[in-house]
């Protein structure tokens, strides 16, 4: 094994590349596209090949990596960013300050080569897929900036880099949505996007400006030796809470919004704006992700809390939320998004299931997380290669895509198999393992939420499937496979797809520090996985294909389900009316009372009073002499009578 | 002549150089401005990387100025002072840079420019009451010939309303200086305005500001009763409610440069009129009215951010939203912790480069579209690339993206808030979060609004001619991104100046 310090000094590069070859190609080559392309792909695959090198160590050496709460300084390199207070003294610590640096546990390092790999072979698909638009050097500036953002995120020992990169990634997002400037609904979108995560970023936020007030500390080890401690009852003015559950919840609030966790979702099928290796990078395999591994860093912290309980239906709710408002999607990339947020859902709920347990396992959610990354890219670069090929995103315009591009059809198919979770693809593995821990853990009401989300997943999946591959072509002009740049990509992540789901033992032990085991998923789940996913296959046949009950039969039976999936329940609408008639009406109020009010009345006002009174007094001044006269004399009359009568 | 006299003079010098210019002579009118801003810019500098952290005052001058009043000429620099000289300087230039348009009466409009700058150096450096005083009232009375000379709109009436809601304010202030200067000679026997003597005086005369004083019958503790008058005084400046609307008004009628400056630097001079007379004389005053002004900044924080989403006038939109972030700069200093006044000093000089750079954008914008209704524009990223990575990097900076300076300065508030003495300011300090997705809320509106959407010609008809920024406004505009970044990546490079500047005051605090 190589030296920790060696290792750590290797974990700087492995952001640090990315970085550095946004900012040579932002000063140098922004006017050249061929060398922006090439020069960030290089330094991704560089990075890429660290990050390999740093996970194969930990990897071989589990035990040497159980980061605790009393050797995380070995872990970590770092530099203090922001002193808040020079002056703090406490037991464990000497000023109180916010810290940036790189950070090797089991998690992160499988987070950096998971991320790493992704972005490079994302890289490469851009090369081609982005070819011949104007914008491409600007693309892959971005693209580094993101792939930095999302490297020092999952590197990151504590609270407050966690959120500085967070944001980051909102921004990378922000820009990547809006990417085509010239079209409209890509910046309404972006706008969208940066504007809904804000709202739940607040919560985030709340939550860090209190854990610096209860705890004046932001990292995650030192934090979850004081539970007990953080668990106490605090007092905010006249309320009282326990903080702990209260910090937690607000945290997850931040990972709502960055995972599209009801009713925070609605971004993410809009963000399907943004180039097609975008939505794969960004909005499925990694960014998306961000909440879950979140969840996952602060499981030691949140643990056993009932809380946790709360974010497992959460998710288990999004799950099937999402899941039926694919069915009636004809947008490939909006399946595939619906599709994102419903496997998110399984995320989170894995996380708050296992969290919920005394026994809890975090590897379950992660798990998922890492499989879902490969199958959910390589669906998404499969999308962007049909899309590329036939010019249309709607599935109704396909087609027959299998005779004119075969690569990509046959790892769309593989990442559908592997979506669906049909064993032995990677996805069965995860997934199951999932509702499995929902089944033996007496969450009877999140294993049935789970259970059918995973029929509906087959079926949104394999009329997808119907649509673009069977019947004639339906669109305009010859469909063409895509280039080698884009179908490489396709290649090793269908290889990925088909075999990353068997090493769930031993990613378990590696995540766990070798703490912790899984047991292998029994007989019965592979033929309840089976079962459903041949069921959901072949209902969509024999809907979409054979047509024993058609689909426009169904639609009109049920008119108003029907509608209601169509308008996506209306949180669209029901968003857009809180924003448009609450906030906005606030805000008018506001400023109509500061021109009306504040300026008008209090500021104006003085005007006024100077104005009359000038107006009242000037009368006074009449210049004739015989007034002054009377005045005069009437006066000191008066005042001598006075002194009289006295 | 020492180094802090220079860079007060400098500008100062200039200004008789450019009123002695025949008026013909733009050009060299324009040279000497922009030669004695860069002066500033490289002198600032220096200064600031001489400065020892650590080592208190720095490059003294100090002499009596007229005996008998305790009056001394004394400058002074601390670890704030430099950064903020940093601050003034660098607006200076950039500001010089974004008035090369201005052609009627240029003379006079540099000249008065020079001045007002000169006058910010001296308030940033002086230790003595008086000339602090002083200095003040040079910065703040050009701006009324500024705005109702050169401005557009309603330029009377902004400008008339700025100037006697400021002199309200500076009123105020006089009473409270006098009022210190006549506790202090009571207590100590003493006649001084010496800002130093006054706080060493402090440690040694317990009862030094602790007398009562006899109101209408009742007695009142003189913190007590001055240091309303020395916050409020100063408030007007740094935009608390309700004494706000002067900056609506008052930006929006403006030429570029003085929005710029007046934004970017004049306000701080109110945070930093509380912080170096209230805070540091008058701490148990501070302490007393802590709730009830931080009330005043919520309001200021989160109504600014509201009443910032409906307007449509560009400048109007960016006027609130200094309202909304001063309010975080005098939330920061009525929390009084160590952490948040730090950051309320940081978040002085993140929305000094922040609304510089917005004030300029929006300077160049208008000088090409004519209006700065953000419903007459639309689609212009086409032919302002520029302009618009601009706005939106000003934008980012605005709603606190982290790794420009706008968030370490909002955090830093923010965290220190929730930790101040008195119960209530955790709520406040969760509320005042608010402002971070308001912020979101109608910056990216309006970005969408003015660069993005469909480019329709017969919108406007400058659009047909429409062209990006030139290389002088890019300049500009770069500068001022540049410190944007630099400090937003790095934050504890300018944190520790400030916390080194703040000693003084934190000890007086008893933090």
């Amino acid at each position: 094994m190589i030296e920790l310090s060696t290792l750590l000094n290797l974990a700087w590069l492995v952001p640090g590349l990315p970085f550095l070859a946004f900012i040579i190609n932002f000063f140098f080559f922004r006017k050249s596209a061929w060398i922006t392309s090439r020069l960030a792909t290089l330094f991704m695959a560089g990075s890429a090949l660290i990050s390999w090198k740093i996970f194969y160590t930990v990897w071989t050496h589990p035990k040497d990596f159980l980061v605790t709460a009393q050797n995380w300084q070995d872990y970590s390199s770092y530099f203090e960013w922001l002193p808040l207070d020079p002056s703090y003294q406490s037991a464990i610590q000497k000023g109180f300050s916010i810290n940036i640096g790189v950070f090797l546990d089991p998690l992160s390092v499988m987070m950096l080569a998971m991320v790493a790999s992704i972005a490079t072979l994302i890289h490469i698909y851009s090369i081609g897929y982005m070819h011949g638009d104007p914008g491409k050097a600007r693309f892959f500036l971005y693209l580094s900036l993101f792939t930095f953002s999302m490297l020092g995120m999952v590197s990151s020992n504590n609270f407050m880099q966690m959120f500085i990169f967070w944001e980051l990634v909102g921004l990378c997002s922000y820009l990547l949505i809006g990417f085509y400037i010239n079209k409209k609904s890509a910046g309404d979108a972006a706008k969208k996007a940066f504007i809904v995560t804000r709202f739940a970023d607040f919560g985030f936020m709340v939550g860090l400006v209190l854990l610096a007030w209860v705890a004046h500390d932001f990292n995650f080890f030192t934090l979850s030796t004081r539970v007990d401690e953080l668990s106490g009852i605090v007092k905010v003015g006249l309320f009282t809470f326990p903080f702990l559950p209260m910090f937690s919840l607000m945290i997850f609030m931040g990972a709502m919004g960055k995972s599209g966790q009801f009713p925070f979702h609605i971004w993410l099928p809009d963000a399907m704006e943004g180039p097609t290796p975008v939505s794969a990078l960004i909005h499925a395999a990694t960014m998306v992700t961000a909440g879950v591994f979140m969840l996952a860093r602060c499981f030691p912290l949140f643990h056993s809390g009932n809380e946790m309980e709360i974010i497992a239906y959460i998710g288990g709710f999004t799950a099937l939320f999402a899941a039926t408002i694919a069915i009636v999607q004809f947008d490939v990339k909006k399946i595939l998004a619906y599709s994102t947020l419903s496997q998110l859902g399984y995320m989170v709920m894995g996380m708050g299931i296992e969290g919920a347990i005394v026994a809890g396992n975090p590897a379950t959610g992660v798990f998922h997380l890492f499989t879902h990354a490969f199958f959910k890219a390589l669906l998404f670069l499969g999308a962007g290669s049909l899309i590329h090929a036939a010019h249309t995103n709607d599935i109704r315009q396909m087609g027959n895509m299998g005779k004119y591009a075969k690569i990509t059809s046959i790892t769309f198919l593989i990442g559908t198999l592997a979506l669906c979770g049909f064993p032995p693809f990677a996805g069965f593995y995860s997934k199951d393992a999932i509702i499995h821990a929902a089944h033996v853990n007496g969450f009877h009401g999140l294993y049935i939420l789970g259970t059918i989300t995973a029929f509906l997943t087959s079926f949104y999946m394999a009329r997808c499937l119907i649509y673009v591959f069977c019947g004639e072509y339906r669109g305009e002009g010859t469909p063409h496979e895509s280039s080698f740049t884009m179908t490489f990509p396709l290649v090793v992540l269908a290889i990925c797809s088909i075999f990353v789901g068997w090493v769930q033992q031993d990613f378990t032990i590696f995540l766990s520090g070798g703490q912790m085991t899984m047991e292998p998923l029994g007989m019965s789940a592979y033929i309840t996985s089976i079962v459903i996913v041949i069921l959901g296959f072949g209902s969509a046949y024999a809907i979409f294909h054979k047509k024993v009950i058609s689909p426009e039969a169904i639609s009109k039976a049920f008119v108003f389900p029907h509608f209601v999936l169509e308008k996506k329940y209306f949180m669209d609408e029901i968003w857009d009316y809180c924003i448009r008639n609450i906030l906005l009406v606030v805000s008018w109020i506001c400023a109509t009372f500061d021109k009306k009010i504040v300026d008008g009345v209090l500021v104006d006002g003085w005007d006024y009073l100077t104005h009359a009174s000038a107006r009242v007094l000037k009368q006074t001044q009449t210049g004739v002499l015989h007034t002054y006269i009377f005045v005069g004399l009437t006066s000191t009359v008066i005042f001598i009578c006075t002194l009289f009568i006295n | 002549m020492g180094p802090l006299s220079l860079i007060v003079l400098v500008p100062v010098i200039a200004a008789i150089f450019v009123i002695c210019t025949p008026k013909e002579n733009k050009f060299a009118i324009r040279a000497i401005s922009t030669g004695a801003s860069f002066v500033t810019v490289v002198l600032s500098f220096l200064l600031l990387i001489k400065f020892q952290k650590g080592g208190g005052l720095q490059f003294v001058e100090q002499f009596t100025w007229v005996k008998e009043l305790g009056i001394e000429y004394y400058l002074a620099m601390d670890g704030m002072g430099a950064v903020l000289c940093v601050l003034n300087a660098v607006i200076l230039f950039c500001g010089v840079l974004s008035s090369y348009g201005i052609e009627d009466r240029a003379k006079e409009y540099f000249a008065l420019l020079l001045i007002l700058a000169g006058g910010v150096f001296g308030v940033f450096l002086s230790y003595d009451l008086f000339m602090f005083f002083l200095f003040y009232e040079i910065a703040v009375l050009p701006m009324y010939l500024l705005i109702g000379v050169w401005g557009t709109g309603q330029k009377e009436y902004a400008a008339m309303k700025l100037t006697l809601m400021l002199l309200f304010g500076s009123a105020l202030i006089l009473v409270a200086l006098l009022a210190i200067y006549w506790s202090f000679f009571n207590t100590t026997g003493e006649l001084s305005f010496n800002l130093v003597t006054m706080m060493d005086a402090m440690k040694i005369y317990p009862n030094l500001f602790q007398e009562d004083v006899m109101i209408f019958g009742y007695k009142i503790n003189f913190q007590i009763l001055m240091y309303p008058a020395i916050f409020m005084g100063f408030g007007v400046l740094s935009g608390l409610f309700p004494f706000h609307t002067w900056s609506p008004d008052g930006h929006a009628s403006a030429p570029t440069a003085v929005s710029m400056l007046h934004a970017g630097v004049l306000m701080k001079l109110g945070a930093f009129g509380i912080i170096r007379v209230g805070l540091a004389l008058l701490p148990d005053g501070a302490q007393y009215w802590a709730l009830t002004f931080a009330l005043l900044t919520l309001i200021n924080i989160v109504y600014g951010a509201l009443a910032a989403m409906s307007q449509t006038d560009l400048k109007y939109i960016v006027a609130y939203s200094s309202v909304s972030h001063m309010g975080i700069v005098n939330l920061g200093i009525c929390a009084m912790t160590v952490e948040s006044i730090q950051g309320s000093v940081l978040q002085m000089i993140s929305h000094g480069m922040m609304t510089g750079l917005f004030f300029g954008l929006i300077g160049i914008i208008y000088g090409r579209l004519h209006t700065r209704d953000i419903t007459k524009m639309g689609g212009i990223v086409k032919r302002m690339p520029f302009a618009t990575v601009a706005f939106t990097f000003a934008g980012f900076a605005s709603l606190g993206l982290p790794g420009l300076s706008g968030f370490a300065a909002e955090v830093m508030v923010f965290m220190g808030t929730v930790q101040a003495k008195l119960p209530a300011f955790q709520w406040i300090a969760v509320v005042a979060c608010v402002s971070v997705v308001f912020t979101a809320i109608y910056i990216l509106r309006g970005v969408q609004k003015i660069f993005y959407g469909p480019f329709e010609i017969e919108k406007n008809k400058y659009f047909a001619t429409l062209t990006d920024a030139n290389t002088t406004e890019k300049t500009a505009m770069s500068i001022l991104m540049a410190f944007i970044l630099l400090i937003g990546v790095y934050p504890a490079y300018t944190v520790r100046f400030i916390y080194d500047g703040l000693l003084p005051v934190f000890r007086n605090l008893g933090l």
